[in-house]
């Protein structure tokens, strides 16, 4: 969709934005940046760089409805809108929030898109068809009776979508839309906006971390750092190709597709000899169409040599130097000698009688690192307050180093089993983060001395230096997720376990975090982790379950899961990583 | 604008004439008080008990209501009930008249006749009251009290919406306080002693988070429903038309005829008797 008219739809001169509590910080610095007519345009930034609070700067939210100064100007179709009245903004720039549950004003779809319509003044004749329509392009006609919290992560986020839609925006908004989503219902969401924007003339802007989904339909990338200013603003081919340094120090996602292209290009290039391998040849391969496409187009020397690099990449987690201490010798399969440090023994739990996790067993080996995923709902948390002995299971038991979990001493448990949340604001107990620090300490009964030597240790560690006498509360999200690792960390647990532990974090972040606890794994110790992420189970995990509707659907290594049938995976909501899409599409091409 | 409604109405089954969860609810809530006004005037329990007899019947006949969800409910005022007839059966608050029988003694105990009638009428009327607060609880839907309200009583939509997105975050405290008990029992601090340093000290650790993530919930409740246009000011052309129709006023005579009927089968019986500062 190539604009012919290159006349901006919304501009933005220099904007400037100071909260009045952080008097002297500007939140953003001068930004600049300009969205065409039919779209994409995808906002970059580290975490905590502004960019949420430009969205609600371009809607007009900042200054008139939160307290606020900003200044420059947003300029919509060449004249300064009426920005005052927000009926008025509404129907200009429309804006989907993050977080499913508290974007909702009502009970049931219809009464939310209701809302929105009231809102504008609409006559009520119109607002019954303004509502179809809208839930006919979202594709949830079926849903208009239903009730919002009954409805799926995906679903919601749609709902959000026609909400914003049934206002007739020039401009849409999206505010990371899909991070609390599983990859098949963001890539669901990716496919319709941009079959959307077919429909109807809109332009997008898209706040995202998760660029996967979603880099094949971007037109056009601006790019923020930690100061609040935009460092780049241009095609997104060029930025990935040119500044792909700059962009992972600040903290930026770089798309898997180009990462895996460039790793390629030198594993091929290196022992196939070509000359123009070491440089790029052609346009860099952002999604994992695009690079399928490229290497499929490749000469068969070529693809052959990516095939057995991609062959190695995808089985280096199978080779038992991975592993560390806990594998004795090269046997087939998981080695007997492995110590289990954590078995479940068929499992099940019920809420108000229904089963949220039925008949599961499993165990938990030194030395691994074990990644649960599934579809949202699919009992991924309960099944960890089970295992963990935070909630007692309806039948079946729980074994901690051959010894029931009810057998042992509750302090003792704590110290064995670690538990990081999804949130780490729910695990902060203390007023300041050096207290938060010592907490399990104290509770040791150890010396002050002792103590003050160990927690500066966590703090240098997880630099967090500097931070000592501030609240927990106040800190930045990656501070906040390193400072609950680091409190739980305090002890030498045998067995860690982990939800989402990724969730809000920037590349660097979550890049850090698992490397961080794939180290512990092949010091000897377990980690189980929750995760959405594919390539992380890829890179990280020896083995991986699937969860769905309470029971496991699949155990084993990751090389193996990717094998299975399409069909199976769709039905597990999953999307396995590039690498191994790439290398099925050459081995169907070439049947070597 | 009447066959917009019923064309609304029709996938609804409507097996019976007059449905509580139908009705409109501001009238409803005022029938209701209306009833109340006029038996608070009475004390006996004949009255009592019948218009409770009643009440139970219209909730039971017109009412689609899950009964156990209806004793929960009206089980802790079974037990408020129980205290207030023992106190006042015992512990009369005049001493017994010379004139009065005793029914039964146990050393200095003593209940007699009048006491009796005057906790019985006290514990019934506990009883009453809640069931015709349940009446209304149980058939009501929030978001129809609060577009009534906004429609019949003209309350303003910034406080009806205000408090409706803050029914929707209910279930999500509840929730995160069951994670952060977990979150905590894990770093070793869950152990509550039931001390009153203890439990202060457990009322700020949960406190402080809770409200925090409350803040930010509202805020950002409020930021999206400003970004859907909403001022919370001017007139509203509203969808959902909540109307008053003949069914209200036939339930608003019903139930003011359950409270003469209950008043006159006690006249008739001659046990009438208004309250007279009795508490």
């Amino acid at each position: 969709m190539a604009a012919v008219d290159r006349r901006p739809v919304l501009e933005a001169d220099r904007i400037s934005l100071k909260l009045d509590d952080h008097l002297g910080d500007d939140v953003l610095s001068s930004v600049s940046m300009s969205l065409y007519k039919g779209e994409i345009t995808l906002l970059l930034g580290p975490g905590g760089c502004g960019k949420s609070s430009l969205a609600l700067c371009l809607n007009g939210i900042y200054p008139h409805a939160v307290e606020s100064v900003v200044t420059g100007s947003v300029k919509l179709f060449g004249e300064t809108p009426d920005l005052r009245h927000p009926g008025k903004t509404a129907q200009t720039v429309g804006i989907v929030f993050q977080d499913p549950d508290s974007q909702f004003c009502m009970l049931t779809v219809e009464q939310e898109l209701a809302f929105c319509l009231e809102n504008i003044g609409c006559p009520r004749e119109e607002i019954g068809g303004r509502i179809e329509d809208a839930l006919k392009l979202v594709q949830l006609s079926d849903c208009r009776e239903k009730e919002i919290h009954t409805l799926s992560g995906g679903q919601k986020q749609r709902v959000a979508i026609a909400a914003a839609l049934v206002l007739r925006p020039k401009v849409l908004i999206l505010d990371e839309p899909t991070s609390n989503l599983d990859p098949a219902s963001a890539q669901l969401l990716a496919d319709r906006l941009h079959a959307l924007r077919r429909l109807l003339p809109m332009t997008i802007l898209l706040i995202e971390h998760n660029l996967d989904p979603w880099i094949e339909y971007v037109d056009r990338l601006v790019v923020m750092d930690k100061q609040g200013t935009v460092r780049y603003e241009g095609k997104p081919d060029a930025f990935f190709m040119n500044q792909a340094h700059e962009a992972a120090q600040a903290g930026i996602w770089h798309p898997r597709a180009a990462t895996l292209h460039r790793a390629l290009i030198r594993d091929a290039g290196v022992t196939g000899g070509q000359a123009d391998a070491g440089d790029i040849p052609g346009p860099l391969p952002l999604s994992a169409r695009e690079l399928i496409e490229e290497w499929t187009g490749y000469p068969a020397q070529i693809q052959k040599q990516a095939t057995r690099s991609l062959r190695a990449r995808l089985q280096k987690n199978a080779e038992p130097a991975r592993r560390g201490a806990a594998v004795s010798e090269h046997a087939a399969g998981p080695g007997v000698a492995e110590r289990i440090l954590l078995r479940a023994e068929r499992l099940s739990f019920f809420r108000r009688k229904r089963a949220v996790i039925q008949e599961i067993s499993l165990s938990v080996r030194a030395g691994e690192l074990l990644a649960v995923t599934g579809r949202n709902g699919a009992g991924k948390s309960t099944l960890f307050a089970v295992l963990s002995g935070l909630l007692e299971p309806s039948s079946g038991s729980v074994t901690l180093d051959g010894k029931p979990l009810p057998d042992w001493k509750e302090a003792e448990l704590r110290s064995r089993i670690g538990f990081i949340f999804q949130h780490p604001e729910h695990q902060l107990v203390a007023d300041t983060v050096y207290d938060e620090l010592a907490y399990s300490f104290r509770l040791q009964n150890r010396s002050e001395t002792e103590i003050g030597e160990r927690v500066n240790g966590l703090l240098q560690r997880f630099r967090l230096e500097g931070r000592e006498s501030f609240s927990p509360f106040s800190l930045s999200q990656g501070q906040k997720r390193r400072l609950s690792v680091a409190a739980m960390l305090s002890d030498e647990q045998q067995i860690l376990l982990c939800d989402e532990p990724t969730y809000g974090q920037d590349a660097h972040g979550a890049k850090e975090l698992m490397s961080g606890l794939r180290a512990r794994a092949d010091q000897g110790l377990a980690v189980v982790v929750i995760t959405h992420d594919m390539e992380f189970v890829q890179e990280y995990a020896d083995r991986v379950i699937v969860m769905n509707n309470g029971s496991i659907h699949f155990e084993g290594p990751p090389i193996s899961l990717w094998s299975k049938p399409a069909r199976f995976l769709e039905d597990q909501g999953l999307i396995p990583p590039i690498a191994a899409r790439l290398l099925q599409a050459m081995e169907v091409g070439d049947p070597c | 604008m009447l066959n917009v409604q019923s064309e609304k109405s029709v996938p609804v089954p409507r097996p019976r004439l007059l449905r509580l969860e139908e009705l409109n609810p501001v009238i409803k809530g005022v029938t209701v008080v209306l009833c109340v006004l006029p038996l608070s005037l009475v004390f006996d329990p004949v009255t009592t008990s019948t218009a409770l007899v009643m009440t139970l019947l219209v909730t039971w006949i017109f009412g689609n209501v899950s009964w156990r969800r209806w004793l929960l409910l009206f089980s802790p005022f079974l037990v408020l009930a129980c205290g207030y007839f023992w106190t006042a059966a015992v512990f009369p608050r005049e001493q017994p008249e010379p004139g009065s029988a005793i029914l039964w003694s146990i050393g200095p105990v003593r209940v007699t006749a009048a006491a009796f009638q005057v906790a019985l009428s006290l514990g019934l009327r506990t009883l009453l009251y809640s069931a015709l607060s349940l009446l209304f609880m149980l058939t009501t839907d929030p978001v129809k009290l609060m577009l009534s309200l906004m429609q019949q009583c003209k309350l303003p939509p910034k406080l009806a919406y205000g408090i409706l997105a803050g029914f929707r975050f209910l279930p999500l405290f509840r929730e995160e306080l069951s994670i952060m008990q977990r979150a905590h029992r894990v770093r070793g601090a869950g152990r509550i002693r039931r001390t009153p340093r203890s439990l202060l000290e457990a009322l700020k650790r949960y406190g402080i988070p809770l409200l925090a993530g409350a803040i930010r919930k509202s805020e950002r409740a409020a930021v999206a429903m400003v970004s859907r246009g909403f001022t919370g000011t001017g007139r509203r052309d509203f969808y959902d038309r909540i109307r008053v129709t003949w069914r209200d006023w036939a339930f608003m005579a019903l139930m003011l005829a359950i409270v003469a009927f209950s008043c006159g089968f006690s006249y008739a019986m001659g046990t009438l008797r208004w309250y007279n500062g009795e508490l």
